[in-house]
Order: C-alpha cells, then structure tokens, then sequence
C-alpha cells in the first residue's frame, strides 16, 4: 500500500545502513512517513529503532543510505533542519540540579529560538506547572517523561520524534499524551513514535512502521494491516489455557506450521487479562474454534474476531513467545506421534 | 552567546560550582593559618622574615594570586572536567544537538562558559585572600602602611592576566580530557592522573616538559626562570619556560585543549 497517498512525505529513509563493529544495527532500511500522521514505529529491541533515530537526528551518521527530512535531504551539515524537528530519544536528558522550568530553559539556548512564554506554556501542557520550580533529580520518571516531551515540543516542531515516550507514564499521563499528540497530528504536524506498548500504539498511530534486524516489514494503515491478518482470540479460564491451546492446535494447522518453521498459530497473549489466546486463522472460522473449544471440554467465556497489533507484530518480525511451562514444555512443534507441544502463555524474547 | 549566558546560568545553580569555591577558599584559609603560625613560632629570624613577607603588602597584592593558583589550579581542571563529562553522562548534550545546535560551537560555548565561571571564583578568591593578608599583616604585627604602594597596586592587572590565562589552560586541558573519556569520572580520573605524572615526570624530563601544559602556566605564574629544588648535590633544578614564551606556549595549549574538544564533539557518535 502506498501509504503517501494524497500527502506530502515528513519523512523518509531509502537505504539507510549501519553497523557498529561487526553488529548490524540497520540493513537497507526504507520508510516513507506522510506529513500529518501519527506513525508508530515497531520493532523487537535490537531491531534497529534507536539507531533510526539516533540518526534522524544527527546524532549518528549512516553508512549509506538516505534521509529526507521535511521534504528536503538531512544530511552532515544540514544541522538547521532539525530547528523543526522535536525529539524525544531514548531517556529524557536533563541536568538533575536544575528545576524543571530551568532545564526547560537552559535547552531553549540552543537550535530554533524560543519565545519565554513557551516555557510556561508546555509545563501547562504536560502538567507539570506547579512542580516546575523543583528540581529534576527529585521528579518520578513520569514526571521526567512528561518533561522530555515538553523539551520535544519547545520549538513546536513540525515533525516530532519520540522514543517510547509512554515509559514510565501512569494511566491519566499515557491518555493525556495521546490526547496531545493526536491533537498535534490534527494540526498538521507529524508524530514519528516509537514504542513497546503495542495495545496502546493501536489506539494511537494512524500508520504503522515494522522493522526487524533492520529491514522494514510492513508499513501501512493500521486497520488495513490488521484487517489483512485477521485472527480469532478466545479467551478461558487462566487455568485451561494449556488444554484450550492444545485443543486449537490442529484447527490453525499447528503441525503444519511447525514443520514449516513459521510462528506458532496458537499462542496465549501477554496481556493485562489472563486466558486470551490468539488463533491465527481466518476471522470467518469463529465458530469452528468455539466449537472444538467445547469439544475438548473448555468454554470460552468471550471470543473476538480480527487481530492486534502485538499478533501481527510477533508473525512479522519472528518474535516467538518464551517457552513457558503451560501444560509441558516444548517449543510448539508436533512431535512424531505425539500430542503437539502446545506454545506458552507469558514473555516474549526477541 | 545565548549557550554562553544558560552555561553561566547552569553553572550558578551547580552545587559542585559552590563546592568547588568552598574547597579552595577553605585550603586557602588553612594556608594563611600555617603561614601565621610559621612565622609567629619560627625561631630563626630571616626565615620569619621571608614568611611574613607572604602576607604582607605591598607584595601580597600579587603573592595572593599564586597562592589561589597553587590550590586552585588542580581544582579547575577538575571542575571542567566534571562539566564537560557531566554533558556527555547526562545525554544534554545529545538534546542539545539533536535541536540542531552546532556540535563544535556548544562545546566551545560551553568551555568558554566555563573558564569565566572560574576566573569569577578567581577573583572572588582573591578578594578574600585579599582581605586575610590584611588579617594576617595585623596578626603579625605587620604594618598597613603599603596596603596602598601604587607599584604594588600596579602589578595587579598584569598578575590577574596572567592567572587568568594559567587558570584556562587547566580549565581546558580538562574539559577536552573529559570530551574525549565521554565521562564525568573518567574525565577527572585521567586529568588527575596526568596532573601528577606530569608534576613527578617533570623532576627527570624538566627540558622537555617545561613545554607541557601545566609547566607551561606555572612559568606563566611565576614569571619564568629555572628553579631550584633542594641543596646540596641531590638538588633538582626544574627548567620554566621564560616571558614571552610561557604565555605564548600557554595560549597554545588553550587553543589545543579547544580544538581537540571541538574536534572530538564534531566527529563523535553520540549514543545514549
């Protein structure tokens, strides 16, 4: 899918390569983010994110490739192009002596000039007003994050880069900056956000980047993608998880799959609510997973069509759930005569 | 200017800026006590002599400059340090570049920022010192009578110039020691450590190294000329770098100290 339709490009990559020592960190990695969008930019750790990032900021420099940033190559040398950008990179960056208004202040200094009542304005923003003349190094992490998209935001950037800005955020931080960043997108500015927190990336970004070892895999509208790779998840009784995943086995082809190498089909999900499996068949044979569900005994007490996020981001870049101990161990491959060792319920390596 | 004026800023709110100022005044304070005490207890007459003539004016309006010096020189190079490493540890700098600020210009900024942040503890140490020469000229019984000798007043601008430059060679050194280690610690570790090697190296290498930089701002100080350490046949004599040279070798060394900073800043990968 041509995800620039219609839009003018905020952002984009062609090539870009890096390695540090004998480390690939990006292999040819191509990413076309339209102006006025919230992107979410998706990868296992280690899958290159940062040093995306570290770049698009001139903090790194390619191997090879290309950036264009606002519509106009980004390159050494081209330093003012970033007066227009907001970045947020890995943790928030502050010298912990200062209060928060005066860090605030100390990074208005450098790049794009600031009017002072900007300042006051962005504490209002991320609430942090009547903490503001406190010091850093006494803020909680949310208070830090909070401030660290503020500092984003201090030149009201047209395009803004955050790197897992929901860390350490609680419930009312997380909502309020999605609040803010979608209201952001709708002023025409650009949200390049990385994250981990893939339910909440669902709520948020209009378009979806997923990279793995470096490579793009999929990049596009969200509910087009997730429309494409549709499932069913059931959920159980946290306790019948293994028996429900051993009863939907065969339904999603799991001995197939396992035999072709690919992700396991059935698997528990991660999740803040115990028993949710996912099966990755198509959304249309809901009844058929109820139903060998009730023949083994097991019953569902919701069942869901359709696809998350985090599913289509563990088939597409290969992430395997740990192998946990449900119901035995085993890595989801059907042994010989055997009944299938079924996939796990909880942890991800990637 | 603006990186300039939010360094100074920084640097007013920086506890370590306060810490650093109190150690020197503090060791300051104990040297005028030991020099009081010296010459009050000292049984021979010359050697009192020569002791209260530390504290007394007119020489003390320049004698007080290489006592702050001897303290704190060490102590500056320290404090840049601590500084520049602070930038690369804390990730400010990275935020700053990522801004789109120029690399070299904020560290040469920030360097600047720095070497005037010191130069005002200078002279606020000066004026203390100032202030226990003349507490230590009454203790000794010492006459007040050349506190206002226009020649010793005279050689105050040139002494101050002179500790100036002395002071931003140390503060320099350290800060391009510190960019390169990319760390606070390590950046006041390796200074540190070469501060001393250099002061013992320079017992046995005193040709060479009277080139190097803090040689360089010692003869810079003290005006040049060799020096005797010791007597009799163990007696070491350090070779100093004479004026013009000291300064001109002195205003290098600042100029290196910069240029390797900036140099390094401008290169680096910076990462988290």
């Amino acid at each position: 899918m041509d995800v620039t339709t219609a839009r003018g490009v905020a952002l984009a990559t062609q090539g870009l390569a890096k390695r540090y020592g004998s480390r690939v960190a990006l292999d040819g990695l191509d990413l076309r983010v339209p102006e006025g969008v919230v992107y979410g930019f998706l990868g296992p750790n280690g899958a290159g994110k940062t040093t995306t990032m570290r770049i698009l900021t001139g903090l790194v420099r390619p191997d090879a490739g290309h950036v264009e940033v606002l519509g106009r190559p980004f390159g050494r040398g081209d330093r003012r192009r970033l007066f227009e950008v907001g970045a947020l990179i890995e943790s928030p960056a502050f010298y912990p002596f200062l209060s928060g208004r005066e860090n605030l202040r100390a990074l208005a200094a450098t790049g794009a000039r600031v009017p002072v009542a900007r300042i006051d304005e962005l504490l209002e923003l991320v609430n942090l007003r009547d903490r503001a003349g406190d010091r850093v190094s006494g803020y909680s992490l949310g208070m830090k994050q909070r401030l660290g998209i503020a500092a984003a935001l201090l030149s009201d950037p047209r395009l803004l880069l955050l790197d897992e800005p929901a860390n350490g955020l609680d419930p009312a931080g997380i909502v309020g900056m999605r609040e803010t960043l979608r209201r952001l997108a709708d002023m025409g500015k650009t949200v390049f956000v990385s994250s981990h927190i893939l339910s909440e990336v669902q709520q948020l970004v209009d378009v979806v980047g997923i990279i793995a070892r470096g490579r793009l895999v999929r990049e596009g509208r969200v509910e087009e993608l997730l429309r494409e790779a549709g499932s069913v998840r059931v959920r159980v009784a946290a306790d019948e998880v293994a028996r429900a995943i051993e009863a939907l086995w065969p339904v999603a082809g799991g001995a197939a799959a396992a035999a072709a190498g690919a992700t396991a089909p059935v698997s528990a999900e991660d999740g803040p609510e115990p028993g949710w499996i996912a099966v990755r068949v198509d959304p249309a044979r809901g009844a058929e997973v109820n139903r060998a569900l009730a023949a083994a005994g097991v019953y569902a007490s919701r069942l869901e069509t359709g696809t998350t996020l985090e599913g289509l981001f563990l088939e597409l870049t290969g992430s395997h759930p740990d192998v946990a101990a449900v119901g035995g161990s085993g890595s989801g491959s059907a042994a010989a005569g055997g009944p299938p060792a079924p996939p796990p319920a909880t942890g991800w390596r990637s | 200017m603006r990186i300039l004026v939010a360094t100074l800023r920084k640097l007013a709110r920086r506890p370590a800026s306060y810490v650093s100022l109190g150690l020197v005044a503090a060791l300051l304070g104990l040297v005028f006590v030991s020099i009081i005490i010296t010459a009050r207890l000292s049984t021979d007459p010359t050697s009192a002599l020569t002791t209260r003539a530390i504290v007394s004016f007119p020489n003390a309006w320049t004698n007080i400059l290489q006592l702050i010096l001897g303290v704190a020189s060490f102590l500056a190079l320290a404090y840049a340090g601590a500084v520049a490493g602070s930038e690369w540890s804390w990730g400010t700098l990275k935020s700053a570049i990522a801004r789109g600020e120029s690399r070299g210009g904020y560290q040469a900024a920030t360097l600047f920022g720095v070497a005037v942040a010191v130069v005002i503890g200078l002279l606020v140490l000066y004026l203390a010192g100032i202030a226990l020469s003349v507490v230590g000229s009454v203790v000794l019984g010492q006459p007040l009578d050349a506190v206002g000798d226009p020649d010793g007043i005279a050689a105050v601008p040139e002494a101050l110039a002179r500790a100036i430059v002395a002071l931003t060679l140390y503060v320099s050194f350290g800060y391009a020691v510190a960019t390169v280690a990319r760390s606070q610690i390590a950046g006041i570790a390796v200074a540190i450590v070469v501060y001393f090697v250099e002061g013992i190296a320079r017992f046995f290498l005193s040709d060479l190294l009277q080139w190097s930089p803090f040689a360089a701002a010692e003869a810079l100080v003290s005006g040049g000329g060799s020096v005797s350490i010791g007597n009799g046949p163990g007696s070491v004599t350090l070779q100093r770098l004479d004026d013009p040279l000291a300064l001109v070798v002195s205003l290098a060394w600042i100029a290196i100290g910069v240029a390797v900073a900036v140099a390094f800043t401008e290169r680096a990968e910076i990462g988290g």
